[in-house]
């Protein structure tokens, strides 16, 4: 047990790393974390507002945000349990894994981290998000949700575990099988809200919908979730006896990465792509770091994990307000919103970079002259990657629609957000060396910066937007001022980014 | 005498207040091969750092075939250097990553593609070139990082701790290139902890001590300066004159 608590400790200190030695980083991440809580306010402020306006009520939305919210934490957990399930630093695989410590103990010391590190992401926005939309009935619904979020997120670990200690009996593919069938299982009752299908009476005994009925007040139905969490701890406690030091995989650092695989042999790119993409090919430097980066965010798996996530945004983003109900989006706003998440594509990018890439720079510093390329390459990587794709989710939801009467103004924006949200991206991860790991709180910074600053950035173009008459048949004049400003805009950040960029390049 | 092709004049870095090198001042001539040694921790590889450009000195003068590093960059394309624990992009093949190295140093065409077979055929990497970098071993890593440093055939080379993880055979391509490019007419600094590589490669050697050069000379000279004599080891020599 001291042994465990032990692990624990110095595990924490190493997730915090400069944090805390460097009070100045540990301020501005507060600001961060408090910035990131006021966002999750204002968001429940917004829906309380408009509930209060279409006269649903604060009970209309709660079933549906609780239903979302406890499905993320599993999903979260399945995810984790995918990449490996335990999370270890590679001086615990070095120190750790390779001593005599017994495996079990090395795993409970990382349950204790796991829910650390989940609450640490969950309770506060939860919180604020029951209190703003259930005041002031908020001690009565906090009571009821704070303790079965805690169940969530326990089931979530267990899950987590579970997963990666299955790679012993089932081996990696078999592991990651399973776990991508038990994403589909948990995401089941969120689908059929998106797709507007009744809910099965069966789906009664979903756990995410066991849970999310707690918090809306049926108490009884946590006697239904009981089995599931004991099966769970049942098939934790056999599997913990295998011996799985052999499996445990660097999680917290690879999260979202993968092992460098030939994708290049199983998934080959047209001749056409090659001759412009190639490394050998005698372009100019530009394009041989562009080159460099793409293969990069391809081959290290950050381009399929930044593009899973913004997949299964859109969907929440086009099933959410379907399934609030009373919170409805137009459809038509709802394209919109694809913009307002574009840049979380480049922000996911940026920590890889921070991750794996920088400390591979020194070759580029040994040849002068050349980091001015590496920032531009870097740069057009990503707005290669981010603009088309977004372009891409905008059909796929363009489809259900039979007009797009804001097409101009939404083209406009979506190039604004990718490309703004690219350079801020870019510039955060030269400026700020927090990034222990994807999962570390660091990363909060790489995602709202880039998130938050592209969407100030575009303000100008989200205000024409919200007008009207304005929006849909915008006046020749009106889309030249747009197209300046964004042409200005791209060109004053471009200036920072090679200017002041490369001087924290190292 | 020409003058030498390194020269570092009373050079001080220091970390947060700790200072790593104080006032270390060494030569490297031309045609010569310059050894490093050094505690753990004397500041071998803050001094190696601060000559290619990769740290920037506190105070002193570094100059490179005569120009300073910290004005004018031109001398970079000259040198071939070696970190002490290469990172490389994992991502990339051997091949890739030579060509990526060789483009950066300005090696086009068919030059690029003749210098990238030469070094991988001399550092027996030839059955790799089409392997991703990420499943070397940890020698085969350090043999790309080596091949990488001489690909454009650099004047000087700057090695620190080259050996590590070479097997024999790789050492000993090591240092034929190390002699190959001192009898060109360049220089090699070298950082290492291989005493008997000192004696049977370096023409002469700086002996660093908390930060500041100790001693300096052929290994003759430094025995001397130890007040041993010839037929006593270097390793003697060398724990003698860090412990005055
Ligand atoms: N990035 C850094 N930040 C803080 N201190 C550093 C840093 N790099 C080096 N130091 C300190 O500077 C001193 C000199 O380190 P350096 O790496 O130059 O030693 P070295 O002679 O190369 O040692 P070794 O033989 O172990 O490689 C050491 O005390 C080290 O702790
Ligand atoms: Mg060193």
């Amino acid at each position: 047990m001291r042994i465990a608590l032990t692990l624990f400790s110095v595990k924490v200190r190493h997730y915090l790393g400069p944090l805390i030695r460097r009070p100045r980083y540990l301020l501005s991440l507060v600001l961060m974390y408090v910035l990131w809580l006021s966002v999750t306010g204002l968001f429940s402020l917004a829906m309380r507002f408009s509930g209060i306006v279409s006269g649903s009520g604060p009970s209309g939305f709660l079933p549906v945000l609780s239903e979302i919210t406890v499905t993320a934490v599993l999903a979260t957990g399945i995810y984790l349990g995918i990449k490996g399930g335990i999370t270890a630093f590679p001086y615990e695989i070095d120190f750790v894994v390779a001593s005599y410590v017994r495996a079990r103990i090395f795993l409970f010391s990382d349950l204790l981290f796991q829910f650390l590190l989940l609450s640490l992401f969950i309770f506060p926005p939860v919180t604020l998000m029951i209190t703003t939309l259930t005041f002031p009935w908020h001690v009565d619904y906090l009571v009821r949700s704070l303790p079965t979020y805690a169940v969530a997120i326990s089931a979530a670990i267990l899950l987590s575990h579970v997963l990666g200690l299955s790679r012993v009996k089932l081996g990696d593919r078999g592991s990651r099988a399973l776990g991508w069938a038990l994403m589909v299982a948990v995401l089941v009752p969120l689908l059929l809200l998106a797709l507007r299908v009744p809910k099965p009476d069966a789906m009664r005994y979903h756990p995410a919908v066991i849970l999310s009925n707690v918090i809306r007040g049926d108490i009884t139905d946590v006697y239904v979730v009981a089995p599931y969490i004991f099966l769970l701890t049942l098939i934790y406690l056999h599997l913990s006896r295998a011996n799985f030091y052999p499996s445990v995989t660097p999680v917290l650092i690879s999260a979202l990465m993968e092992q460098p695989t030939k994708i290049s042999r199983y998934f080959k790119f047209p001749t056409f792509v090659t001759k412009v993409v190639g490394l050998r090919n005698s372009g100019d430097l530009t394009s041989l770091m562009y080159a460099l980066h793409l293969m990069r965010v391809v081959r290290e798996g950050s381009l399929l994990s930044g593009i899973t996530v913004l997949v299964f945004l859109t969907l929440g983003n086009i099933a959410v307000p379907r399934m609030m109900g009373g919170f409805q989006f137009s459809e038509l706003a709802q394209l919109t919103m694809i913009a307002l998440y574009v840049p979380l594509l480049p922000a996911l990018l940026a920590i890889n970079w921070s991750i794996s890439e920088r400390k591979n720079i020194w070759v580029v510093k040994l040849s002068p002259g050349t980091e001015r390329h590496y920032l531009t390459g870097l740069l057009l990587t990503y707005v290669t990657v981010s603009f088309p794709f977004s372009l891409l989710l905008y059909g796929v939801v363009a489809l259900g629609s039979s007009e797009l009467p804001f097409l101009a103004v939404d083209l406009v924006l979506l190039f604004a957000m990718s490309y703004f949200g690219s350079a801020l991206a870019t510039l955060t991860s030269l400026m700020v060396r927090i990034g222990s790991s994807p999962l570390s709180l660091g990363s909060m910074v790489f995602i709202s910066i880039p998130l938050i600053g592209s969407i100030l950035l575009s303000l100008p173009i989200l205000m024409i937007r919200t007008f009207e008459p304005l929006a849909s048949s915008p006046t020749p004049a009106l889309i030249a001022n747009m197209l300046i400003y964004t042409g200005i805009t791209t060109i004053v950040l471009y200036k920072a980014l090679v200017s002041e960029g490369a001087r924290y390049l190292n | 005498m020409a003058a030498p092709l390194i020269r570092v004049k009373d050079l001080w870095k220091s970390f947060e207040g700790e200072p790593a090198v104080q006032g270390l001042s060494l030569e490297v001539d031309a045609g010569t091969i310059h050894g490093l040694l050094g505690l753990n921790g004397a500041g071998k590889t803050t001094t190696i750092k601060c000559i290619v450009g990769l740290l920037k000195p506190d105070r002193g003068e570094i100059t490179v075939a005569g120009r300073s590093v910290t004005t004018d960059v031109s001398y970079k394309p000259l040198i071939g250097y070696l970190p002490e624990n290469p990172s490389l992009p994992e991502y990339l093949t051997v091949e890739e990553f030579l060509v990526f190295v060789s483009r950066l140093k300005g090696l086009e065409g068919l030059r690029l593609k003749s210098s990238v077979s030469e070094v991988a055929e001399l550092f027996g990497l030839s059955r790799y070139l089409d392997k991703l970098i990420f499943g070397l071993s940890k020698g085969l890593k350090q043999r790309v990082a080596f091949a990488s440093a001489i690909v454009n055939d650099p004047h000087i080379l700057i090695l620190d701790e080259p050996f590590n993880g070479l097997d024999p055979e790789a050492q000993s391509i090591a240092k034929a290139k190390m002699r190959e490019v001192s009898r060109g007419g360049g220089s090699v600094l070298v950082s290492t902890h291989l005493l008997d590589t000192i004696e049977r490669v370096c023409d002469s050697a700086t002996i660093i001590h908390n930060g500041k050069d100790r001693a300096w000379g052929s290994v003759e000279e430094l025995k001397q300066l130890a007040g041993l004599g010839i037929s006593a080891s270097l390793e003697d020599a060398f724990l003698r004159i860090i412990a005055r």
